[in-house]
């Protein structure tokens, strides 16, 4: 009979015992895996969103993140002089702001988060209905909004968007401007039911009465020859008091300060939850190699050697660490999604931004811990069974 | 003082805040000229009120402009910008525009990231708001329920139970196969009595009572290792990341509640455990 037999029908000789164990380590390990998920997930998914765009690199007045921070000033000669640089490829220009929006005259307002965009190469929306913004200068008066926008004023692709204006009891006292909407879109960074609109910076400027020219942010795609590195060099060479950054350097200051929170959280977890597992495994197999030290003494005075004795407590607690282990990613992979859903209710999310995030080499880590704990955890145990006195135990087994 | 007055705080854009988050806030009654330091601020470069001090927006600190720190003041602690170093001062807003203005030499942009507007009808906010909104490039909103209803502290405490609440799952997984093995160890034992007349009920009742007596120590001894643990905890995490926030805090009402559910699950699990060997036959738990 092999040790890995022998230990199997030792388990099964104690179903309950041996499926809480598995339970317990499943449940344990489940949350690791979860903390693993935890601690780069943020900053990969944020990395994604970005890259979704399809710019390569952020150009911004200061060093707030994209919106957070002052305008670009004289944005269209900014755009204009930057598409001019050999790495760069495209630039486009986003102004954000907020305006109240009615589906016809006699609808309550709503107030809409807006874009406006200026450059031919669309980013950070996805059609999902109707067409996009037309990229002739002449898209003017055309406006693409999200699903949540759409369904709150009850529009469609083709219909009218009333913006701006003020109603005071029931009259106008400044009459709405009015948009066509040529689609329905995904915003890139699309929060919960919250509606969205983009339009033409034109427009936008329209709709205001007056021209500011200027943009919250700048996003520039690389020309296919150029690394994002190069062309973000060439933007600070050539605009000093510009603050520019490929979207790696963005992640890498997302990952230090913004939200670093969950990263810090997700070690100390782990850490804990390493050395709970440790700590319950120890206490598990100890009790267990205490309760037969009878039949230990037994098999070694039939010449087992305590090399074997210590295999097959190894393979004792391996079919139960990697049973342990299946169960956990299969939970732990739930888990990550209920716990994902309760940090989303965070405000000011979008929605494509998630805290758990299988990344490559997730899973290698998660194993290797949770492996290298149940090895750590079998010392004790191993040492009690392989020093075990044999003649001695086996009439203590006797006499009581 | 000395040392403090040539001491020159390099701002690299000044009055756009890159190096130091400045904010420009108009305070009625207050001097022109003063202003406050953050304490990380503060304590980094050995600053006090009462100090002159010298902004600069260059690298090399020149053309800079006297200021006087009027006071200290603690940032609003914040999790999620937990690992970012509060270096943070506040200064008069016409400060501000006026060292744009003279640093530039050309028209101030006069930005400023927003406005608080008192009313003198409260009650017409929503209507003010709406009137403001009509240029897109301005958002008003009404201050009152501006956060939302969902504040971020309460979503990370949500966040924390539910880790704890599968901590607790793995640990009672854990605490069964644990009782059930001290069960097993007791099944002759519990047989002879069972065959001597003892009834299950009197075997559980034992069972309890013992239940009982582990558990309570057991969960005071948890309670008192927290509340024992936590100061230093804090005062680890503050130092670590420098802030007021406090991380762990050990209240009457947690420790109740960490009491009311550790002590009935310590005892349930022996309970369970013993439950699944006295059901057996008396016979079969002597093994003759």
């Amino acid at each position: 009979m092999t040790l890995a037999i022998l230990a199997w029908r030792t388990l099964l000789r104690q179903p309950a015992r041996a499926v809480l164990g598995v339970f317990g380590v499943a449940a344990v390990a489940a949350l690791l895996f979860d903390m693993l998920l935890l601690a780069g997930g943020l900053a990969t998914s944020f990395r994604d969103l970005l890259d979704s765009t399809g710019f390569d690199v952020r150009v911004t007045a200061t060093e707030a993140l994209p919106g957070m921070g002052p305008y670009l000033e004289g944005v269209r000669d900014l755009v204009a002089d930057i598409d001019e640089l050999d790495h760069v490829a495209d630039v486009a220009a986003v102004a954000l702001g907020t305006i109240a929006a009615r589906g016809s005259e006699d609808q309550d307002a709503i107030s809409l988060p807006i874009q406006g965009y200026l450059g031919t190469v669309r980013g950070g929306w996805k059609v999902l209905e109707g067409d996009d913004l037309p990229r002739e200068p002449a898209s003017s008066g055309t406006v693409v909004i999200n699903r949540a926008a759409a369904e709150q004023l009850d529009l469609d692709p083709g219909d009218e968007l009333l913006l701006g204006g003020l109603k005071i009891r029931d009259r106008w006292s400044a009459p709405p401007q009015r948009c066509r909407i040529t689609g329905i879109v995904e915003f890139v960074f699309e929060q919960g039911h919250t509606p969205s609109a983009a339009m033409d910076l034109d427009t936008m400027e329209g709709l205001a009465g007056r021209k500011p020219d200027r943009a919250a942010f700048l996003m520039v795609s690389s020309a296919p020859a150029s690394a994002d590195i190069e062309t973000v060099q060439a933007i600070r060479d050539r605009f000093p008091n510009l603050h520019a950054y490929s979207n790696a350097q963005y992640v890498q200051q997302f990952q230090a300060h913004d939200f670093s929170y969950f990263r810090q959280i997700a070690v100390v977890i782990s850490t804990l939850t390493v050395f709970f597992t440790f700590l319950l495994l120890t206490a598990l197999l100890t009790v267990s190699v205490n309760q037969r030290l009878g039949e230990v003494a037994g098999l070694r005075a039939l010449g087992f050697r305590r090399r074997r004795i210590v295999a097959m407590l190894m393979w004792e607690t391996a079919v139960t660490v990697v049973v342990g282990l299946v169960l956990a990613v299969a939970v732990g992979a739930a888990l990550a999604v209920v716990l994902d859903g309760i940090l989303h209710d965070m405000p000011g999310l979008p929605d494509r931004l998630h805290f758990f995030v299988y990344r490559h080499g997730v899973l290698v880590r998660f194993v290797g811990l949770i492996l290298g704990t149940g090895l750590l955890s079998l010392v004790y145990p191993a040492w009690i069974a392989a020093r075990l006195p044999i003649a001695a135990t086996l009439r203590k087994e006797i006499t009581t | 003082m000395i040392r403090r007055d040539v001491k020159v705080l390099v701002l690299a854009a000044f009055l756009l805040g890159v190096f130091l988050p400045i904010s420009g806030v108009e305070v009625e009654g207050a001097s022109r000229g003063d202003i406050l330091v953050s304490r990380p601020l503060a304590e980094a470069l050995d600053l006090a009120a009462g100090d002159p001090i010298r902004l600069a927006r260059t690298r090399d600190g020149s053309d800079p402009w006297p200021y006087r720190i009027v006071g200290i003041y603690e940032p609003i602690p914040d999790p999620i910008k937990i690992t970012r170093k509060r270096y943070e001062i506040r200064m008069h807003l016409q400060d501000l525009l006026d060292r744009e203005q003279s640093s530039d030499g050309d028209e101030p942009s006069r930005y400023a990231q927003y406005i608080n507007v008192g009313l003198v009808d409260p009650d017409r906010a929503g209507e003010v708001a709406d009137q403001l909104n009509q240029d897109p490039f301005l958002y008003a909103r009404p201050a009152r329920g501006a956060g939302g209803d969902i504040d971020v502290f309460a979503v990370l405490e949500r966040f924390h139970l539910a880790i704890a609440v599968i901590a607790l799952m793995g640990s009672c997984a854990f605490l069964l196969a644990l009782m059930v093995m001290r069960a097993e160890e007791r099944r002759e034992t519990a047989g002879i009595l069972r065959i001597l007349g003892v009834r299950r009920s009197r075997i559980l009742g034992e069972v309890l009572v013992e239940g009982v007596l582990i558990a309570v120590p057991g969960a005071l001894f948890g309670i008192v290792l927290a509340a024992a643990a936590q100061g230093s905890i804090n005062r680890f995490f503050q130092w670590k990341y420098d802030t007021a926030l406090v991380f762990v805090q050990i209240t009457p009402l947690l420790a109740a509640k960490c009491l009311a559910l550790s002590i009935p699950l310590g005892v349930v699990a022996g309970l369970a455990a013993s439950w699944s060997i006295l059901r057996q036959d008396p016979l079969s738990m002597v093994q003759r």
